[in-house]
């Protein structure tokens, strides 16, 4: 049985023996593919010196009592070759000695772009969030853009509060996001640096590749294999390059693992400003990643990108409001639904899980 | 006025037969539990039925999952640190709609309440309308889980003649709750009981700590005992004469063939009510002789024989024909008295023949009396209380019925009302259970003793098997004809409220006479 299976798949060795090739490699043998670093601030440049001896441990450093963590969510509704109907949203989330504090999310923003459309919502939007972008050229990434903008303006907010986050996570990497001024983004950097709240970005995945293609969190995991379970490690690897200073805006690059043996590896971005207190704060970090539901990964940010993302039904309730909408509006039913009618839940409905759902019970 | 009541949880799902409700952070929900939802003067009354873990992340094996981690955690220094642990897994339960009040009208529901409604604890002024449900018998306090309202339920004693069922697990209450009942009996002075004690724990109470129906402050007034053996106060002998005993009694004591039974007819009709005495007393021979007509085997008549004699011998069964304690206690039953008689040191077919036979006595003479409108009107409903009822009302073999069952199926009519307590409501006869139409249900282990209440009760029990497989010494499910649902309950321990009664009656000048006009 199995073996007549594995025959009627085509390319399965080939793809094995592929990724067996990209893992072999000698990890001392290697440095970063230049095509990575253009996704690099200029600011910084990778240090090519990965080895066992550079990676620490984080062994202590103030508690931090208050935490506040920024996702966003997005996803496309409908889309049709030249244009694209998206929705996003942000939600921030405060912690206080590991209990909930409070929590806000932001209106769901309908995104409209298209080739050649100049959207008065994004104007809008724009507006609201004292933002410049020109939709026209960047319409594919619009919905993305405008989230990034939301996560920046949630952030924005707290540089106004006084009642003192210690600590800021947010998902993803440091950079000002497209449409925002640079100059406005690193102002609001150095308010929170001198209202002493730490901004930390925390991505659960990494780009970076190592040498020829291999995945540079996977030659990390073979290398920190022997450390103790609940380990607190991190690398930087990143340095200034030269004629940069330490600033708010410029970060420093780690890869850090909050709880060993049992944590992903995360690639932290702390602003350099911060480089000197690097270890406690991490340690600090860490001491909110110890959370059972995802351990080595700090929980506010669990529960933040709960908060943001937009499920499956909502969807599906979205895009048929914006249908309903298009057909009173004078748009044919037909012509609608030739145009962007998702056919897969029909295709798939013999193992949808939301059809057979009885109810709001499901246990 | 407005109440601040304690806010449970809210409402989030799922159809009118089950509600959930998800519990507010920290908060336990109890099984048994009664919880109110609604606005305005419409109150929704839900019952938990069962309780279970939930947790907001939506799929099922998340807590294997985090239980998974916790262990792997646990083996390194560090350990772990669940954020906001008490929002994070809540309790959910599931509950049945009792019903809902409007204006102070209880009603069964037939919509529902509104999804995310908030749900409250229950104060004693939301159960008002409980007062007309909660009969004239009290026997205890209305229970919401583990929690007492200071609002007192039991049984009105219109209905003791409809038959009452009590029913628990040995040790749960049963004998407790028998007494307390008694105790209502003869404060309200309006209803006879006649008590059948096997164990002797009804007068004194058996064990030292234990408190009888002497004890009870209406005793001297309200209270009569026939015993057989000496009781240490005043008490009566417990003496019936053979003339009494019917054959009907005899027969599901024992076994008797087609022939002997035959037999048995025979000489009773020949000898009328004396039929036993002759028989314990004649030579084979000489009763053969006497009936002419019929021919029974010698051996037929030996084994009657044997048996009239067995029972002559017990003390109990007199042959002088002046002496019987049937017609006394009929007339103290008569009086609306709770009549004990203690049968203890008696066992088998030497307990159950004389109650058989007194309750016959019983029986008839309210049947009779039932023919003469002007005296059956002064009669007071009465209720025979039978210990280990499943001996006499279980899938009695070959024979159609005793006097029980014949109660049971006959003696709402004529004011005759059974009690029967039983640990195995199982054994009893599924349409005779049927015929109960107050029980009191307590602690019951075995499911299929819990089966059969679910299959014949009034009230719909099927929700609340699980509750009473929990229940406490003592904690009850009280069903009654004219409750609209099943009123969770905590018996008053006998003991206490002997001790309350006292006290109260202090400071109460005079106990009011009983009013004759009752009885109807
Ligand atoms: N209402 C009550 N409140 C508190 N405790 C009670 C209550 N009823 C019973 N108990 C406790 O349970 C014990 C057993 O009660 P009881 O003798 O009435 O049970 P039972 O069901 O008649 O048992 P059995 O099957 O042995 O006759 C009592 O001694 C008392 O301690
Ligand atoms: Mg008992």
């Amino acid at each position: 049985m199995n073996e007549s299976n594995e025959f009627k798949i085509k390319g399965l060795a080939e793809a094995v023996q592929f990724i067996a090739d990209i893992f072999k490699q000698d990890p001392k043998a290697g440095s970063f593919r230049d095509e990575e670093k253009r996704h690099l601030p200029e600011s910084i440049k990778i240090v090519s010196d990965v080895c066992p001896e550079r990676i620490r441990s984080a062994l202590g450093g103030n508690k931090v009592d208050t935490i506040v963590a920024i996702d966003g969510g997005s996803s496309s509704l409908l889309a049709s070759g030249n244009f694209e109907i998206g929705v996003c949203r942000a939600s921030m989330v405060t912690f206080h000695n590991e209990r909930r504090i409070s929590f806000e999310v932001t209106p769901e923003w309908i995104v409209p772009a298209g080739e050649g459309l100049s959207s008065p919502i994004i104007s809008a939007f724009c507006n609201t969030n004292q933002a410049t972008m020109d939709c026209v050229s960047e319409w594919r990434f619009m919905t993305n853009i405008c989230r990034e903008m939301l996560e920046y303006s949630c952030l924005r907010s707290l540089a106004g509060r006084d009642d003192n986050p210690a600590m800021i996570l947010i998902d993803g990497a440091l950079g000002c996001p497209s449409g925002v001024d640079p100059a406005d983004y690193s102002d609001l950097l150095l308010q929170l640096h001198r209202k002493n709240k730490v901004v930390v970005c925390v991505s659960k995945s990494s780009t970076l590749r190592w040498a020829d293609n291999c995945p540079l969190l996977s030659r990390m995991a073979e290398m920190t294999m022997e450390r103790p379970k609940g380990d607190i490690w991190f690398l930087r690897i990143s340095e200034l390059r030269d004629g940069y200073e330490e600033s708010a805006d410029i970060p420093n690059l780690y890869l850090a693992n909050l709880y060993a043996g049992l944590g992903p590896i995360l690639r932290l971005d702390i602003p350099s400003i911060y480089g000197r207190d690097e270890e406690s704060i991490i340690c600090a970090l860490a001491g909110h990643a110890e959370d059972p539901e995802f351990p080595g990964y700090p929980y506010p940010l669990v529960e933040a990108h709960r908060l943001a993302r937009i499920l499956p039904a909502r969807k599906k309730e979205l895009f048929g409001l914006i249908k309903m909408l298009a057909v009173d509006s004078g748009v044919g039913d037909t012509v609608f639904d030739a145009a962007f009618a998702d056919y897969h839940d029909r295709l798939n409905a013999d193992v949808s899980s939301e059809i057979l759902a009885l109810g709001p019970i499901a246990l | 006025m407005t109440k601040i009541r304690k806010y449970k949880g809210r409402i989030i799902g799922r159809s009118i037969t089950e509600i959930y409700v998800r519990a507010l952070h920290d908060t336990n929900l109890v099984l048994g539990e009664i919880l109110i939802a609604g606005e305005g003067d419409t109150r929704f009354f839900l019952r938990v039925v069962d309780v279970s873990y939930g947790w907001e992340a939506g799929n099922a094996g998340w807590a294997i999952g985090v239980a998974g981690s916790m262990i792997e955690m646990e083996q390194s220094d560090r350990g772990f640190v669940m954020h906001d642990r008490a929002r994070r897994n809540f309790e959910i339960g599931k509950c049945v709609i009792m019903g809902y009040t409007k204006q102070g009208e209880f009603r069964r529901a037939k919509t529902l309440p509104e999804l995310f409604s908030q749900v409250f604890i229950p104060d004693a002024d939301d159960f008002n309308f409980i007062k007309d449900y909660a009969g004239d018998l009290r026997v205890g306090k209305l229970r919401s889980g583990e929690e007492l309202l200071d609002f007192e339920v039991g049984m009105g004693s219109g209905y003791i003649q409809s038959h009452i069922g009590i029913f628990a697990t040995t040790g749960m209450g049963k004998s407790n709750l028998m007494k307390r009942l008694a105790a209502s009996v003869m404060e309200s002075h309006n209803v006879g009981m006649l008590i059948f004690d096997p164990h002797g724990e009804y007068y004194e109470g058996g064990e030292r700590d234990k408190r009888g129906l002497k004890h009870h402050f209406r005793a001297k007034d309200n209270l009569t005992v026939f015993s057989y053996r000496k009781l240490s106060e005043k008490s009566n002998g417990l003496r019936i004469n053979h003339r009494e005993i019917d054959i009907e009694d005899l027969l599901h004591l024992f076994e008797f063939s087609q022939a002997q039974m035959e037999a048995a007819y025979a000489l009773h009709n020949c000898f009328g009510n004396d039929w036993l005495k002759i028989l314990s007393e004649s030579e084979g021979a000489e009763l053969a002789k006497e009936m002419p007509s019929s021919k029974f085997h010698e051996m037929t008549i030996a084994v009657l024989q044997r048996r009239a004699r067995q029972i002559l011998k017990q003390e109990i069964f007199h042959k002088d024909d002046t002496v019987s304690v049937t017609d006394a206690i009929i007339t103290e039953l008569k009086k609306a008295k709770v009549v004990l008689i203690d049968l203890s040191g008696l066992s088998g077919w030497r307990e159950l023949l004389p109650a058989a036979v007194i309750a016959r006595k019983v029986f008839d003479v309210y049947r009779h009396a039932f023919r003469k409108p002007e005296e059956f009107r002064s009669l007071p409903k009465v209720s025979i209380v039978l210990e280990e009822a499943q001996r006499v009302l279980g899938q009695l073999s070959g024979i159609k019925e005793n006097i029980f069952t014949r109660i049971c199926r006959e003696g709402r009519k004529f004011k005759v009302g059974l009690t029967a307590i039983t640990q195995q409501p199982k054994l009893i006869d599924e349409e005779i259970i049927s015929q109960f139409n107050t029980l009191f249900v307590l602690g019951l282990a075995d499911e299929r003793d819990r089966n059969i209440i679910r299959s014949s009760a009034r009230q719909d029990f099927s929700e609340l098997s699980r509750e009473i497989q929990m229940l406490q010494p003592g904690e009850a499910l009280i069903s009654s004809p004219q409750a609209p649902f099943a009123i969770p309950a905590k018996v008053d321990l006998y003991e206490d409220h002997i001790k309350n009664q006292k006290e109260s009656v202090k400071t109460r000048d005079e106990i009011p006479s009983p009013d004759r006009n009752f009885f109807g």
